[in-house]
């Protein structure tokens, strides 16, 4: 059973179609990047799988359950299984970096707040962050800041965890270190959506690339598909652009 | 002219002193007060109900359109003759009276409530939005973002607002005097009807005000300055 399965999503705003019949699927360990020119639509079906925005029609399916349906407090208990890491960090800025990544443990699974701090530090030891844990959000520069924000989505233990173009508001010397975070979690087996402008992570990463264009899936396949020999015009003429 | 500020002062002080502890008294509980009506009717204005914005809005105009001292006479006047016929209605017949001081604190609650929550109101709107979907993606719930995530944050960075209107509501208190609340001004007029030192005494009255209003203007800005630099 796929981790995630979109079936025939649409999403319109008004008039404007953004999504349109989207089917996707995300199998459990699996990293699918991507990709597509900005206004494509790939932000919005990444934010249509945690129900940031509900789909106009169509079904989210969770391992197998459709989430796209759900109510009230089905809804937050549902998120917790979805991390998310967006392009603009969203740290607390009146938090401390652990606190910041505590918050959501403590809070929402009922954590101890001692082993809550324990596995925190942990999480960031992993960002390579620990000796900023007490430092506060706009002390750190957007590469820390992102990974602080990897380490807050990571408390949850979420399923699976959606990447809102992580590296697009950072400087270019500090996009490393946040596709190196994001490149052990996928060693590690983290099922991961990526919605990037980094081709270089979708060629080295990904086990499956996307191509969207228009609301629409163009084209998906393997890397070496999708970057060595694309069937789709449409796909070939946005490679040639960012390549 | 011959004027006599060493004697007025040395008569009027100790007078002003029992002025100022009610002053003081008035405006902490009425700002108290004031703060938690700005917060409800700013959080009510989030609400989704169209009825109850629309009531909310309707209150804020009215208080806001109508001038302060007439709220006072208001409560003062007003207020203990509709609640006492209200309590006739219901067989009880008893004359309500509100004390000044009270009429005084009701009054600022009210006032500055409506005030201070369009402050709240617009500092809770200028909040990221990204705020508030980083709270929703990691699974809290909407109540739990804007108590835990926005409101925080909105509050503190009203502060220096807040601070401002302190000051004018120690300077509002003055027109407690017109419904018989023994504060500064009302004190001062005594004094000075009852010694003819009537320069002297207003131009003391004006000073004790700037004694308190200049100071608490400086540690506003300091706390102005020091919010901004750390955000």
């Amino acid at each position: 059973m796929a981790m995630i399965d979109l079936k025939n999503l649409s999403k319109s705003f008004g008039d404007l179609e953004v999504l349109r019949d989207i089917n996707i699927q995300v199998d459990r360990g699996e990293v699918v990047v991507v990709i597509g020119p900005s206004g494509s639509g790939k932000s919005t079906m990444l934010r249509c799988i945690n129900l940031l925005e509900r789909p106009t029609s169509g079904q989210v399916l969770f391992q197998g359950e459709d989430v796209s349906a759900l109510k009230g407090r089905a809804v937050p208990l549902y998120r917790h299984e979805v991390g998310m890491v967006f392009q603009r960090f969203n740290l607390f800025p009146l938090k401390t970096v652990l606190e910041n990544v505590t918050a959501a443990p403590i809070k929402l699974r009922r954590m101890p707040r001692l082993a809550a701090r324990e596995e925190a530090l942990e999480l960031l030891r992993k960002v390579g962050l620990e000796s900023k844990a007490n430092a506060y959000p706009s002390t750190l520069s957007g590469g820390q800041q992102q990974r602080v924000a990897i380490a807050r989505a990571l408390a949850m233990h979420p399923e699976v965890l959606l990447f809102d173009e992580p590296t697009s508001a950072l400087d270019p010397e500090l996009v490393g270190d946040v596709l190196e975070v994001m490149k052990s979690l996928a060693n590690e087996g983290m099922t991961m959506v990526v919605v990037t402008h980094e081709m270089g992570f979708a060629k080295d990463v990904a086990n499956r690339v996307i191509f969207m264009d228009e609301g629409y899936v163009v084209e998906e396949g393997t890397p070496q598909q999708i970057f060595s020999n694309p069937s789709n015009d449409r796909t070939r003429g946005f490679l040639a652009r960012v390549l | 002219m011959e004027l006599h500020f060493e004697k007025a002062f040395a008569q009027l002080a100790p007078e002003l002193w029992n002025g100022v502890g009610i002053v003081v008294y008035i405006t902490v509980l009425g700002f108290l007060f004031s703060l938690v009506v700005a917060l409800l009717l700013a959080i009510g204005r989030l609400s989704r109900s169209k009825i109850v914005r629309g009531t909310l809005v309707t209150l804020i105009e009215i208080v806001r359109g109508t001038p302060l001292l007439v709220q006072f006479f208001y409560l003062y006047y007003v207020v203990p003759v509709l609640l006492s016929a209200l309590a006739g209605l219901f067989g009880a017949h008893v004359s309500i009276q509100l004390e000044p001081v009270t009429c005084g604190i009701i009054g600022f609650a009210i006032n500055y409530g409506a005030y201070l929550s369009e402050v709240i109101r617009s500092a809770i709107v200028a909040i990221d939005p990204g705020q508030r979907e980083a709270g929703l993606a990691l699974g809290f719930s909407e109540s739990q973002v804007l108590f835990g995530f926005i409101i925080p944050p909105a509050l503190r960075n009203s502060v220096p607002v807040f601070g401002n209107y302190l000051v004018m509501m120690i300077k509002d208190t003055s027109l407690l005097a017109m419904i018989s609340v023994q504060e500064l001004l009302l004190r001062t007029k005594a004094f000075a009807s009852q010694t003819f030192m009537t320069v002297e005494a207003y131009t003391i009255l004006a000073g004790v005000y700037l004694a308190i209003s200049l100071p608490l203007s400086q540690v506003v800005k300091v706390l102005e300055r020091r919010l901004a630099k750390s955000r």
